[in-house]
């Protein structure tokens, strides 16, 4: 292939995958566009590198939406870190009075990272609970129980709205 | 139930997709691939080391033309056109990393001073991560935290200006600010914390840079635009098909930096709260292309609807003290 048909085909690849990446990481960020942008983008560099690297043909759209979820799921573990050093964690959310699907994703959004990663992970990737604790490397009852704390958070955001 | 509402909002969290950013992805790699196929060829041709190497090699490449602040910058012009591209690509991301990491290496420590292990950052404020960096360093000083304090004021770096000052304990706080700015960024910063450690002082020094999201192309006014029409609520509409005053208004509607996303801080009072709006349009009849709607108040947000799409909020300050001379 020539180095303007490698390329050609690289493009075309991307524009026939980048729709589906970008919606599941939409998706997986509850919304929030900036860092889904700056997932996706990460996600198509790592693809260019295969691509060049001739590995082509590995450049699919199942292994895209793989490397899309493992840079999701660094990056929830990074900012976990981060709030671990917080003695009140800033995950507090605006004020909103909507009662729609846009507050709920606003609520979501307000969880701490390691429970938005476990929404992410259960409800959009639908894995199970055994899957999900390999990823974030913890035991499946701790899984468990970010996923109770989560949905228990988001009832009485929801809750209080309503109110 | 909960489980319900959580599904079946993120199934429709993909809506909030900018249309324009498929677009911009791909032309940055479609740059990031001619930069790499460039150099690969030339690595190819001279050595015929196998393809890995020549990978190897560009990445060694891409790191000295980042340190030599070589960037891509992509501009469109009021005729839709990119004016200006170089091939190495570097995202904002990067540039403001590059800056950051700048901000601490210019920093002129104290004698004597010793690196020690670097807290990671906290993000105290809701800073967005999509258009913010931080980096921190740190060190152990031999000297009281008065002496230290004293040090880092008398060598401040150039460019860099005191803006606040605290204590903190036993200890001082203050933070110095990249003045003026670069084209491009909201904010460089940094913040140095000095607490004492037995006889030496511990410094701690966190950069922080902000920078303003780039415009998207589809936001420009396009060049057969030669009229605007501005209205403020009950005070009517005035039209203007004067070229100094649309060039200014195109020039400031263009020259205005895409509003940051996340909690700011900004005035809300104003002498003439309200809106405007500026309507761009080739002529008086026609059906204006680009539509911008300015608060007077607030973060003097500007909403911008180019065709029947809108594009993201862009900072209105500029186009508002003109429009604001048209009423008042």
């Amino acid at each position: 292939m020539t180095d303007r048909a490698g390329r050609e085909a690289f493009l075309e690849r991307y524009r026939a995958t980048q729709p589906a990446v970008h919606a599941y990481l939409l998706r997986a960020c509850a919304g929030e566009r900036g860092r889904a942008e700056d997932l996706t983008q990460e996600t198509f560099s790592a693809a260019l590198v295969a691509w060049c690297d001739g590995r082509n043909e590995q450049v699919t759209l199942p292994w895209l939406l793989t490397v899309a979820r493992n840079k999701l799921v660094d990056e929830y573990r990074k900012l976990d870190r981060e709030a671990q050093r917080l003695p009140n964690a800033p995950w507090a959310r605006e004020q909103s009075h909507r009662d729609d699907p846009a507050h709920v994703l606003e609520c979501i959004r307000a969880l701490p990272p390691m429970q938005r990663a476990v929404i992410a992970l259960r409800f959009v990737d639908d894995l199970p609970v055994a899957e999900v604790a390999r990823l974030l490397h913890k035991r499946a009852g701790a899984i468990d129980s970010l996923q109770r704390r989560a949905l228990a958070t988001l009832r009485t955001m929801l809750e209080e709205n309503a109110q | 139930m909960i489980e319900e509402q959580i599904r079946d909002a993120l199934q429709h969290a993909d809506a909030g997709a900018r249309p324009e950013f498929g677009a911009e992805l791909e032309a940055r790699l479609a740059a990031e691939y001619d930069g790499v196929d460039g150099m690969a060829d030339l690595v190819d041709m001279t050595s015929r080391r196998p393809r890995r190497w020549a990978l190897a090699t560009i990445g060694i490449a891409a790191t000295l033309a980042v340190l030599l602040g070589v960037g891509l910058f992509a501009r469109t012009s009021n005729d839709g056109s990119v004016t200006a591209t170089t091939t190495v690509t570097r995202t904002p991301k990067q540039q403001a990393q590059a800056l950051a990491a700048k901000l601490l290496d210019d920093l002129a420590l104290p004698p004597g001073a010793v690196a020690a292990k670097a807290p990671l950052p906290v993000n105290f404020g809701r800073l967005d991560p999509s258009t913010t960096v931080r980096a921190t360093k740190a060190w152990l000083v031999p000297m009281s935290v008065a002496d230290a304090d004293a040090y880092l004021r008398a060598h401040s770096t150039s460019g860099m200006k005191v803006t606040a000052t605290g204590t903190i304990g036993g200890g001082k706080s203050f933070t110095a600010d990249l003045h003026p700015l670069p084209d491009g960024y909201a904010a460089a910063s940094v913040d140095l914390v000095l607490e004492p450690a037995g006889n030496a002082t511990h410094l701690t020094a966190e950069a922080r840079v902000i920078w303003y999201p780039p415009r998207p192309l589809a936001e420009h006014i396009p060049a057969r635009d030669k009229v605007v029409t501005a209205t403020f609520g009950s005070k009517g509409s005035k039209v203007f098909t004067d070229a100094p005053t649309v060039n200014k208004l195109i020039a400031q509607f263009e020259s205005s930096p895409t509003a940051l996303d996340g909690v700011h801080s900004c005035p809300s009072l104003s002498l003439h709260p309200g809106m405007y709006t500026l309507k761009f349009a080739a002529s008086p009849s026609a059906r204006p292309d680009v539509v911008v709607t300015i608060v007077d108040g607030g973060c003097r947000g500007a909403r911008v609807r180019v065709g029947a799409h809108d594009a993201p909020v862009l900072y209105g300050y500029s186009m508002l003290e003109a429009v604001r001379g048209f009423f008042h």
